[in-house]
Formats: C-alpha cells, sequence, structure tokens
C-alpha cells in the first residue's frame, strides 16, 4: 500500500478523479447497441488506481481533459470521473500522491469487490467519450 | 489448411500451451521486444468446436498487449489466465452459447463479460486475486457474487438466459 493512509486523506468528498479508459475497457453491451464501460477500468494489480485529482488539477492550471494528454480518441481512448465520495462509498480510500511528472496523481486504493467496481461503473460519467460509447449508467441496467 | 502464426510477446517459451501448437515455440528475440513463435493449423486448432477456436484466438490476442498498454503499468495477459479462462468456458458453454467479450486486466489476467438476453455476466481470472463471478438478474434486481467454481448450477442458469 506505499505506506499511504487514512490519515493522508485531505481529499473532500465532492473533488472529481479522473481515470484514462484504454480502447481494451469498453465492451459491446448487446442489449443497447452500445459500448459500456467495464468494471475492469477500475483495477490495478495493486489495488491502488491512478486517478489525478479534479482540485489540484485546476491548482495546477490543467484541466480535467489534459489527463488524456497524449492519448487519442481517434483510437478510442476515453476519459471519467468519479468523485472521492464515490470510492470512499465503494469501500475504498483516497489519497493524495503526487509525482515528479504529475503532482496532480492521486490513488485510489483498496481491493474492492466485483460489485463494489460496478458501483463505481454506475457513477462514472464520461469527461471524454469514446466513439459508441453507452451513456451512463454503464451497468446495472433493470429491465423496464 | 490455414496457419495461424502467435508471436508472443515473452522471451520464455515455456509460457507457451504447447498442447494447443503443432510446432514448438521458438524464441525469435530476446531483445528489448522479446517474441517467441508458435504456429498453429487453424482446422486442427484444439481439435475443436468453432467456439473453442474462436474464443482462444480472442484470449490469444491478449498477449500481444505491450506493457503499460493501458497507461497505468498494464500487463499483457498470462497463458496461464488464459488457461483457467478457457478451462471455465469449456465447462459451461456449448456450441448455442453466446461468445462473451474478452477484457484484459491489468495485473496480467482475463476478465469475460456477457451483456445480453436478462443478464449482465462478468467471469474474472486475475492473476493477483481469487477468480470472481458477479450475476445480475435485471428483471429482478438480483445480484450475485460467487466464484467460477462453486454454484456451478446457478451459473449455467444465467449463461442459459444470455
Amino acid at each position: 500500500m506505499s505506506g499511504l493512509s487514512e490519515s493522508a486523506l485531505t481529499v473532500a468528498d465532492e473533488v472529481l478523479l479522473y481515470r484514462r479508459v484504454h480502447p481494451d475497457r469498453t465492451r459491446l453491451d448487446e442489449r443497447r447497441g452500445c459500448n459500456r464501460l467495464a468494471s475492469a477500468a477500475f483495477t490495478e494489480a495493486s489495488h491502488e488506481v491512478s486517478i489525478d485529482l479534479g482540485d489540484a488539477l485546476k491548482a495546477n492550471g490543467r484541466t480535467p481533459e489534459s489527463t488524456l494528454d497524449g492519448f487519442s480518441v481517434d483510437d478510442g481512448w476515453g476519459l471519467v470521473q468519479i468523485s472521492a465520495g464515490d470510492a470512499r462509498a465503494a469501500g475504498a480510500m483516497v489519497c493524495r500522491n503526487p509525482l515528479d511528472d504529475n503532482p496532480c496523481h492521486g490513488l485510489v486504493v483498496g481491493k474492492l469487490s466485483r460489485s463494489k467496481l460496478i458501483d463505481l461503473c454506475v457513477a462514472a460519467r464520461w469527461v471524454i467519450r469514446p466513439k459508441g460509447a453507452c451513456d451512463p449508467p454503464h451497468i446495472r441496467v433493470q429491465a423496464q | 489448411m490455414t496457419a495461424i502464426d502467435y508471436h508472443f510477446p515473452t522471451n520464455n517459451a515455456s509460457v507457451v500451451p504447447r498442447h494447443l501448437f503443432r510446432v514448438s515455440p521458438t524464441v525469435l528475440s530476446r531483445d528489448e521486444a522479446p517474441i517467441v513463435r508458435a504456429v498453429v493449423d487453424e482446422p486442427e486448432f484444439l481439435s475443436a468446436s468453432p467456439w473453442q477456436a474462436t474464443i482462444m484466438q480472442g484470449l490469444l490476442e491478449t498477449t500481444a498487449l505491450r506493457l503499460n498498454w493501458d497507461s497505468y503499468g498494464g500487463l499483457p495477459t498470462s497463458m496461464a489466465s488464459i488457461s483457467t479462462a478457457f478451462g471455465f468456458l469449456s465447462q459451461v458453454m456449448d456450441g448455442d452459447t453466446p461468445l462473451p467479450s474478452i477484457v484484459p486486466l491489468s495485473d496480467g489476467g482475463v476478465q469475460l463479460e456477457w451483456h445480453r438476453g436478462e443478464v449482465d455476466i462478468e467471469v474474472t481470472f486475475p492473476v493477483t486475486d481469487a477468480p470472481e463471478v458477479y450475476l445480475y438478474d435485471t428483471v429482478t434486481g438480483n445480484e450475485i457474487e460467487t466464484t467460477p467454481w462453486s454454484d456451478r448450477q446457478l451459473i449455467r442458469q444465467f449463461i442459459a438466459r444470455l
């Protein structure tokens, strides 16, 4: 866990968290005929999921969209946002983790069950939408 | 006969499942971009039903992902994950079952997904954690978490509703 703890937590619930979405993180929803965000978008091997913190982006004069700099929407990349409160409601911690090359970097920390990862998917909103992507909610859509 | 030439992004030939390939894997490069080459004759692939060949090809394609493919340190899919996922599918699918979507995981694992009919099904085979199954009934709103190796009858019931 890289020595991170809740005591390092200074991120308000309303702060938005931004994460890049690789083209392999969206898959066809055959009921809706569009590509839905996969719950795998919020996983990393370490159980520490990298994000950019919205308030830090603003303080550094960056836009949320800059998180996707260097990655092409034409190639299928996208950008999603959740709030720090969404992450905490799913049972994760949210920590600031500035890096030399990215002072806005943070981590969503915790081993989440599949249903909790899907909670994050349900909460996620597109900031930069890949072509053909479904509108939220991305999953757990009950039949009418 | 159509031969399929697979290039695995590794310099470790032992990761290639030799029972699936006609030609023993050959290490082509040990340099910065390591490659192991293996060849399979398509019609004899797995001596198998078409869905098995299609699924295996889709799973193998995820091994070609580069290091850091997701920009967050993602690893290419491991052959162990592919083998486990394929074994699971062989136990729950038949020729009429719709094919799942294949989603690579950052840790070298793989996730299988169906979103059709009245159900959502996600089956996850991570490298660093235990496998998981998530079942969602879009009619009742009921969701169930289990493992690929338990509740097999329940998993088959959901798959039958795809």
